[in-house]
């Protein structure tokens, strides 16, 4: 469904009916962010190592295939490090009043690190973990890679007080919404996956094409920065 | 010290729907009425625009118009005997704040309940006999009527613009409509919604079963509509950002389409937002309510006297304003007595995804909140139960809401969560599987039940409100017989892979199911085992109202939004009708 | 005519919908050309719209709602009647194939297109309108295949088309609100606006 962005064939401008934008992201203009910081790919949050092991890993859990680019490609690692430094990373979304007990599944996380603690502790124990054998798990073989990210996900290590399933588990969530998300959010570049998908995004009136089934809809997916309307909204917002 | 303010007539504590229709009938009285609401206020224009409000990130993930969790939290266990924790993030269920309450954000799915559902002790008695009940189980009558809030359905459902084809008129079975709904007395305001294919393809093999689909009525507006308050809605375009998200459209029923501008013109109601109600004052009796103490967004403390508290805050919330102001017994789930925080229920969801061949293109982004083809055939008590062994069931549901990549990319049992055959899967199934909801019925139990929390606190220093909630048994039977009719329903609909999966125990906190919480402030006759009585007044206090969906002694199959606002109407009346005449109580 | 534009998009427009832009037809269908253009950019003068670039589909729609009556116009009726079905796609085929609009808009007053800015892009809770970006796209760039494209069309054209759905002569669901809910002023102001905005990387 749809074909890979910067085809410049003039069959491709016909087929979209969206014939700027299909292939020229704005003007050159970088998307802005709503209230986040610039997604220029410049580092935020993760030093080098931490950002070494994050693009390997997110490439396993979504690896590029012959069609379709991965989770690297599509800017996940970006993505992830934009919102450790956002309310979210810092734990500002999350109720943190102790006392922190362990609790049964069913109660959902009880650890008291933000989620960006939770990154920054995991991913040192997984360093330390491979650099204490002279190797590091980028450098592993692509099935090696699997191996220990399935090791993690099945829990019973202890990432210096992370479970290994929890971390997992939050990783494999964070690589799914940096891939997924809105652009805005500095991952899903290009929208890539909604390509992939078919999802047409983020401007949707389908009163005239919902009771057309079967309809197959080939037309670029809209991400909310495309309008500039992200930056008039956020004036908006803040009042100018 | 808290600063007195000048004495109003009425103060109403949270403005959602509830409170927002409330404020506009006893202020049309001449009523001087105070809503006092702690989110923000927030409005259509511009807060609700697209594209922006199309974030799925922002608001599904995030969940960016719900209860700052950060401030204000809920502890939860599965038993009485365990350590109830804090629930750190919102998943199973999510609370909603802000002028217009979850009504700005539903997805508009507006019901009616069953003759049954009123008096469905007596009914489940009468049909399989006392002893058919599991022992746990402590369903109850409501003390009201289907027929006596009949007309007061018919009002909110106006009010609403709400979109439908009757059923039941008056006892005519209507072509089109739902033959198993409760008689109405006239037709919905406007038509049913758009069909969606997945839809289309559940009617045929729903009907090929012997059984009745029709579309599921709709608070998301199919033609430009003005309602009785004067206010004109849009129709919907189907955009597929609704539940969790504002309308940009003005076309999906919420306050701030349907009402709050229409009271905001009254000069004796004043709104006060971010202002957040601590507890309600009672007098040296305990029998009067004086006012409320809130503070405002600067931490000033401000005690607000009134002769009448409206409490509209949200079930769970309702609950615990009536914990923390002592008013009524906490209910004991060891003894059984008191009666706040009792029969806490819920709604018995669970989920058939059917995997369809790869020519057929759902479209299944195309949605509206309340999109969707349904079959009430094995809702409440609409099917024989006497060889069956347990009471309730689900209505079947069909069709999306929505497509959102991040929380929507199914993929066949078997499949891995990651990796290349994911992808892949997800690259074949995003566009091509319909998934079914069922939606059921809620057993109250002796078990289950709302009090507050010892050691959690919120911003403001007061206990959390803690949940003890379990399934209970009676309602996953009844999940896996409903889910394998809605399996077969599938299989003759084509579908290459099925997926039974009815609901399972244990309750878990972390998955999202729906925000329908029900109970704790239950109506009813006897003061022993309800707080409130048939005209949602307190037992305790009768100068205390409480309109919300915990009035509810259990939980029906159907969303409660539709009854709530019947129940809305059915206290506006009995305020203005009989409290105000004569203040007391009125049972 | 498919919605999947993939299937029925040529690299060149057909022979037959050059001859009909040119020359009309022998069934009443007088030559596009003579008030669309040949360029799609019309006359300039915002009686007649551009069509360069508008969505296939749309175009087409029209043309058959002009035929049946659906959309009234005592102009276009013959014009679309002249038409048989395999024509009208391929008409709409030809101007959809067009580079949209890159003439420069004519002058309007700041203040007015900043008011119809606002109304484009945020909309007004006084009126109850919404942004007409949400349902016709980043700019007024339409939603394909659905919603039209108001980028750089002409402001002339837009205010008259608003006027006909408040007047109920052209009928649409979605736009009989916004319609009434705008003022006059506020007409003047969205259309200002579109014929002004910009499309991305067009030169």
């Amino acid at each position: 469904m749809g074909d890979r962005p910067n085809s410049s064939s003039r069959r491709n401008f016909l087929r979209s009916g969206l014939i700027a934008i299909s292939t020229v992201s704005l003007a050159g203009e970088a998307p802005v962010v709503l209230g986040n910081p610039s997604t220029e790919t410049a580092p935020h949050f993760f030093n080098e190592p931490e950002r070494r092991f994050l693009s390997a890993a997110v490439d396993c859990l979504i690896p590029p295939d012959e069609r379709w680019p991965g989770a690297a490609e599509a800017d996940v690692v970006n993505y992830i490090d934009l919102q450790m430094v956002g309310q979210w990373g810092k734990g500002e979304q999350l109720y943190r009043h102790g006392p922190f007990r362990k609790g049964t599944p069913t109660q959902g996380y009880q650890l008291e690190y933000t989620p960006a603690e939770l990154f920054r502790r995991s991913i040192a124990a997984t360093n330390a973990h491979f650099s204490a054998r002279g190797t590091s798990f980028e450098q592993l073989p692509p099935a090696e890679k699997d191996a220990y990210l399935s090791t993690l996900e099945k829990g019973g290590i202890d990432l210096d007080g992370v479970p290994s399933n929890t971390f997992f588990d939050f990783l494999l969530k964070h690589t799914m919404e940096g891939f997924f998300s809105d652009p805005i959010y500095g991952g899903n570049k290009n929208k890539i996956s909604w390509k992939m998908i078919g999802f047409p995004g983020a401007y949707s009136d389908y009163y005239d094409l919902i009771d057309k089934h079967g309809v197959e809809l080939h037309r670029e997916p809209l991400s909310i920065g495309d309008g500039a309307a992200s930056h008039f909204m956020n004036a908006i917002r803040q009042g100018h | 010290m808290p600063q007195t303010l000048k004495e109003v007539d009425v103060v109403v504590i949270g403005v959602g729907f509830a409170g927002s229709i409330l404020a506009k009938e006893l202020a049309a009285s001449g009523l001087k009425v105070v809503g006092l609401e702690r989110g923000h206020a927030r409005h259509t224009v511009p807060d609700f625009q697209a594209p922006a409000i199309h974030d799925e990130l922002k608001y599904s993930v995030r969940k960016g118009m719900m209860q700052d969790v950060t401030r204000e939290a809920m502890t939860f266990r599965n038993h009485h005997q365990e350590l109830a924790l804090p629930m750190r993030q919102w998943e199973a269920f999510l609370p909603g704040t802000g002028l217009g309450g979850c009504g700005a954000h539903w997805n508009g799915q507006i019901w009616r309940y069953q003759i049954a559902d009123f008096i469905y002790k007596s009914h489940v008695e009468t049909r399989y006999g006392k002893k058919f009940l599991d022992p746990d189980l402590r369903i109850q009558d409501w003390g009201v009527t289907y027929q006596e809030l009949e007309p007061y359905y018919d009002r909110f459902e106006y009010l609403c613009g709400a979109c439908g084809k009757a059923g039941n008129l008056n006892g005519k079975i209507e072509q089109g409509g739902n033959p198993l709904e409760a008689p109405r007395s006239r037709e919905y305001p406007n038509p049913p919604p758009k069909e969606q294919y997945a839809g289309a393809l559940f009617r045929k093999a729903a009907s090929d079963l012997g059984y009745h689909p029709f579309l599921q009525p709709s608070a998301n507006m199919t033609r430009p509509y003005t309602n009785p308050e004067g206010l004109t809605l849009n129709p919907c375009v189907y955009c597929g950002f609704c539940e969790r998200y504002g309308c940009e459209h003005f076309a999906k029923a919420s306050p701030q389409t349907v009402i709050l501008p229409v009271l905001r013109k009254y000069s004796n109601f004043e709104l006060r937002t971010e202002s957040q109600v601590l507890r309600i004052n009672l007098d040296s009796s305990g029998k009067k309510a004086t006012g409320v103490n809130y503070m405002d967004a600067q931490g000033r403390e401000f005690e607000q006297p009134a002769s009448l508290v409206l409490l509209t805050a949200f079930a769970l919330n309702d609950v615990r304003m009536l914990l923390l102001s002592g008013i009524g017994q906490p209910y004991d789930p060891v003894t059984e007595k008191g009666a706040v925080g009792r029969n806490y229920a819920y709604q018995t969801q669970s989920y058939v995804p059917a995997f369809l061949k790869e020519d057929i293109h759902l479209n299944s982004f195309m949605a509206a909140g309340a999109s969707g083809t349904v079959i009430d055939d094995f809702s409440v008590d609409n099917f024989d139960h006497t060889a069956l062994g347990f009471i309730g069931g689900c209505y079947i549901l069909c069709g999306s809401t929505n497509a959102r990549p991040i929380e929507f990319h199914p993929t066949p049992p078997g499949t891995p969560r990651w990796g290349r055959q994911w992808k892949d899967a997800v690259r074949r199934h995003y566009n091509h599987t319909a998934i079914f909801n069922l939606s059921g019925t809620s057993s109250a139990s002796r078990w289950n039940y709302l009090d507050l929390d010892p050691t959690y606190r919120d911003a403001w220093g007061l206990p959390l409100l803690r949940m003890t909630f379990e399934f209970p048994d009676n309602d996953l039977r009844m999940s896996k017989y409903v889910t394998s009719k809605a399996s077969e329903i599938a299989r003759q609909m084509g579908a290459t892979i099925v997926v039974d999966e009815p609901r399972t125990g244990p309750f878990t906190t972390t998955a999202y199911q729906t925000t329908h919480n029900t109970g704790g402030a239950i109506i009813g006759t006897d003061p022993a085992t309800s707080v409130v009585n048939r005209y949602c007044q307190t037992w305790d206090v009768p100068n205390v109202f409480v309109v919300g969906a915990c009035n509810y002694p259990q939980n029906s199959s159907y969303n409660p939004t539709g009854t709530l606002g019947a129940l809305i109407y059915w206290t506006a009346d009995a305020l203005k009708s009989r409290y105000l005449k004569n203040p007391g109580p009125l049972v | 005519m498919s919605l999947s534009t993939a299937q029925s998009a040529p690299t060149d427009p057909p022979p037959s919908a050059a001859q009909i832009v040119a020359q009309g037809t022998a069934n009443g269908a007088i030559a596009c050309a003579r008030c669309h253009g040949f360029d799609g950019q019309a006359d300039g003068s915002g009686a007649f719209p551009k069509l360069a670039g508008q969505f296939p589909q749309y175009l087409a729609k029209q043309l058959r709602a002009y035929a049946s009556g659906t959309r009234q116009s005592a102009l276009m009726q013959p014009i679309a009647r002249g038409l048989n079905a395999a024509e009208i796609d391929s008409v709409a085929q030809y101007y959809a194939s067009l580079q949209p609009s890159t003439l420069p808009s004519r002058p309007a007053p700041a203040q007015l297109v900043a008011r119809g800015q606002q109304l484009a892009k945020v909309g007004d809770l006084n009126l109850r309108v919404q942004a007409c970006e949400s349902c016709h796209g980043p700019n007024g760039l339409g939603e394909p295949p659905t919603v039209p494209y108001l980028t750089g069309q002409y402001s002339h054209y837009i205010n008259a088309q608003i006027q006909m759905f408040r007047r109920g002569t052209r009928k649409s669901q979605q736009m009989q609100d916004p319609s009434h809910a705008l003022r006059e002023q506020d007409i003047a102001a969205v259309a200002a606006y579109f014929e002004q905005a910009s499309r991305p990387g067009a030169k």
